[in-house]
């Protein structure tokens, strides 16, 4: 009997404990689990969703200068390439990339945060100033520019690419061009000029400034391709009856045409005094971030002369003792290639009369608008960092139907 | 007898013990099938969140169209002079006919539409987007609020409002959600556009333009008649640069100039008119003219993009007879 008892009271303690064990286990293994594993998932979500939030807040909110969302905003910067907006005096300028530094910082802290946008591709479109020596030697660049180039601009616009162009003659050229295998007198004034090609003189003088000089007293003022570059740059493109002046958001650019030193002489004139017309040119263009596109014309050859009505063919080559070839390949070479160089422009050596209409083209097809490629603001993340959450949220720009993607980072620290 | 009563007793504990353990057990099972039904509902809850979320950052897009499309119209609409036709005439043959309110808000909801279009067109087709399962409309027509024009000055009409008027907005993942509906914003500028559109109308409207000129042609006369013109032109200018921003009227470039008559009747037909109508011919000795406007206080899109007016108008002037210098000589 004793016996029994104790088994009964072995059987119970056995029970009660295999029932403990169990209990603990199933408390352990799921519920415990299941809590801790639910309730990390739930941090996670709820961080990644208020990371979320507070990128979307921040998109959506007004800037109070311009009374426009930072949506608007970022769409406006993307298209301009720049991420400083000029909104007019009424509101003056916004600098996007600081307006979204404060705000991130507010939220997420210095140094958690990173976004990029990369801008789109946008082309701007082209405006050009040409300064065109209109010295016989050039008579047939001078025919080829004002009879191809209105087409070719027609033709590139139709490409989707806009671009106009004014010439600055330097003076009325005098001299014969070829029609039907015979010479005949040049008369600029026919040329025809369309809405996006213009041709006018070169005033003498602009906001008190010489457009026009001879190197030394036998120098030609329709040769100074110099001081004529200054003017052109200040005076801008044609943009009405007696109007002149760049748009803005174009890309700006001058041309001097010319296969002589400005002022002439064919390098025959003191060079100091050629080099001052030339510097001035320069440095306008580069204070006014012009591109400049040096043509060099190659006085190499003949030259359709008018002497008296008569049309005359020369070669000017070394005319009168006068190096023209010599010159025209050498300084006038060097100095359009320092001009262009120096503006971020490239030079055109015009050994054949079609080059000059060609390299319009070219250069209007190839040149590209000074714009930053992408946004980027914040600390670039470590690489080391846990807990990564990012958001891409899509933005509409100014540019019709254009999207651009916002990435945005964030993470703990430590 | 008291060991068997003694381990009995134990036995008892243990088996109640275990009966309440199996209870525990019994009820923790419980709680945890009600907790995977809540878990259940929280996920369609999460699911549903992301349906809604998605559905506001489509609505948001949209919304931001809606601000691009309406601005870029309004400049386009004032540079051709209030409508979508760059031919509009205000005065025609001294006749006063200035683009009404409803005109200039119905030329501003088509332009719009021009410019939704395509981006509507784009951001269907945006990956991004079609990886959401987010598909929505095309919009069929803008509808926009505009300031009421009397209540207008040059510093309070900064903003107008705009929208598609019913826009449909699916998500069909992680659940089925939708918006239908319209989807405006009330923030588009800063433009002046109903201001100006207000002060040109009211000085178009009576033919003050008119009067003006003859004033000023009035008051200049040992001048030939076309120089005569040229000065009230800029009379034109100057009393509309005051009109327009009293305070700061350098904001505005005005400037008047004669342009060749048109070939064609320069009465305004309404939206609602057949193109059909018909040619008939310009006749007479009208002059026509443009008077060109730039406000130059907003960017309302950044850089250069300040809004301009073109506007037309054939007249007749009416050239005061002049008194002869001399008429009291004997």
């Amino acid at each position: 009997m004793k016996e029994k008892g104790q088994t009964f009271e072995m059987f119970g303690v056995v029970v009660l404990g295999v029932a403990l064990i169990v209990l603990l286990f199933f408390l352990g293994i799921f519920s415990v689990k299941g809590y801790t594993g639910a309730s990390g998932e739930l941090t996670e979500r709820h961080e990644l969703e208020s990371f979320k939030a507070g990128v979307n807040s921040i998109l959506y909110t007004t800037e109070p200068k311009t009374g426009k969302t930072i949506t608007e905003l970022l769409g406006i910067a993307s298209k301009k390439g720049n991420t400083t907006i000029y909104f007019g005096p009424g509101v003056g300028s916004i600098d996007v990339k600081k307006e979204l530094e404060w705000r991130f910082d507010a939220i997420y802290g210095k140094g958690n945060w990173y976004l990029r946008i990369p801008f789109p591709n946008v082309s701007a479109d082209v405006q050009i100033v040409a300064v065109v020596d209109t010295s016989a030697s050039m008579c047939d660049e001078i025919n080829k520019l004002v009879t191809d180039v209105p087409e070719i601009l027609e033709g590139i616009r139709a490409k989707g690419k806009k671009a106009d162009m004014t010439i600055f003659r330097l003076g009325t050229p005098s001299c014969c061009i070829e029609e039907n295998g015979k010479l005949v007198p040049f008369d600029i004034n026919k040329a025809k000029t369309t809405d996006y090609f213009h041709m006018t003189t070169m005033p003498q003088t602009y906001q008190g400034l010489q457009c026009k000089n001879p190197c030394g007293a036998r120098g030609s003022s329709d040769e100074d391709w110099g001081a004529g570059l200054e003017c052109a740059i200040m005076m801008g493109p044609y943009k009405g009856p007696g109007e002149f002046g760049w748009r803005e958001n174009v890309i700006r650019v001058a041309i001097p045409i010319s296969d002589e030193l400005p002022g002439g002489i064919e390098c025959g004139c003191p060079s100091a005094i050629s080099r001052r017309f030339f510097d001035r040119g320069m440095k306008k263009a580069i204070d006014e971030e012009i591109y400049v596109f040096g043509f060099r014309g190659d006085s190499c050859g003949i030259a359709n002369t008018l002497r008296d009505g008569v049309c005359e063919r020369e070669d000017i080559s070394n005319y009168g003792g006068i190096p023209y070839c010599a010159c025209s390949r050498g300084a006038v070479a060097d100095w359009m290639h320092d001009i262009s160089n120096a503006t971020g422009g490239e030079m055109y050596n015009l050994s054949y009369v079609v080059d000059s209409a060609d390299a319009i083209e070219k250069l209007i097809m190839s040149i590209q608008p000074n714009r930053v490629p992408y946004l980027e603001a914040g600390t670039i993340p470590p690489k080391d960092v846990k807990n990564m959450r990012s958001v891409t949220s899509l933005l509409p720009i100014t540019v019709l139907g254009k999207y651009v993607e916002l990435f945005v980072y964030n993470w703990n620290k430590g | 007898m008291s060991t068997l009563r003694k381990g009995v007793a134990y036995s008892v504990i243990a088996i109640v013990a275990l009966v309440g353990i199996l209870a525990v057990l019994g009820g923790l099972s419980y709680q945890s099938t009600v907790g995977s039904g809540v878990s259940e509902s929280d996920s369609l809850r999460v699911a549903q969140d992301d349906s809604t979320q998605k559905l506001e950052y489509t609505k948001g897009m949209v919304l931001q169209n809606v601000r691009f499309s309406t601005l870029s119209a309004t400049l386009d609409i004032t540079k051709n002079g209030g409508t979508t036709d760059p031919e509009t005439y205000w005065t025609c043959n001294n006749v006063p006919q200035p683009v009404t309110s409803a005109e200039f808000m119905a030329a501003i909801s088509n332009g719009s539409l021009q410019y939704m279009i395509p981006y509507i067109e784009a951001l269907k087709k945006e990956p991004s987007l079609v990886a959401k399962d987010i598909t929505l409309s095309d919009p069929e027509c803008m509808s926009v609020d505009l300031p009421e024009g009397s209540a207008c000055n040059h510093l309070n009409c900064d903003y107008f409002g705009s929208g598609v008027a019913d826009e449909t907005l699916d998500v069909s993942s992680p659940v089925v959600t939708s918006y239908k509906g319209p989807l405006n914003v009330n923030d588009v500028g800063p433009v002046r556009a109903v201001h100006f559109h207000n002060v040109l109308y009211n000085f178009f409207e009576n033919n003050e333009i008119l009067q003006v000129m003859s004033t000023s042609m009035a008051a200049e006369c040992p001048q030939s008649e076309l120089v005569k013109l040229q000065i009230a032109m800029e009379d034109v200018c100057d009393e509309l640069k005051k009109r327009l921003d009293p305070d700061n009227p350098e904001y505005i470039i005005c400037e008047m100039k004669l342009i060749p008559a048109p070939h064609t009747d320069c009465t305004r037909l309404k939206k609602e008119s057949t193109c059909f109508s018909g040619i008939s011919l310009q006749s007479g000795n009208e002059r026509a003219a443009l008077l060109h406007l730039e406000d130059l206080k907003y960017e309302p899109l950044g850089d250069a993009t300040h809004m301009e007016w073109n506007i037309k108008m054939v007249f007749e002037e009416d050239v005061p007879e002049c008194t002869p210098i001399n008429n009291n000589l004997p």
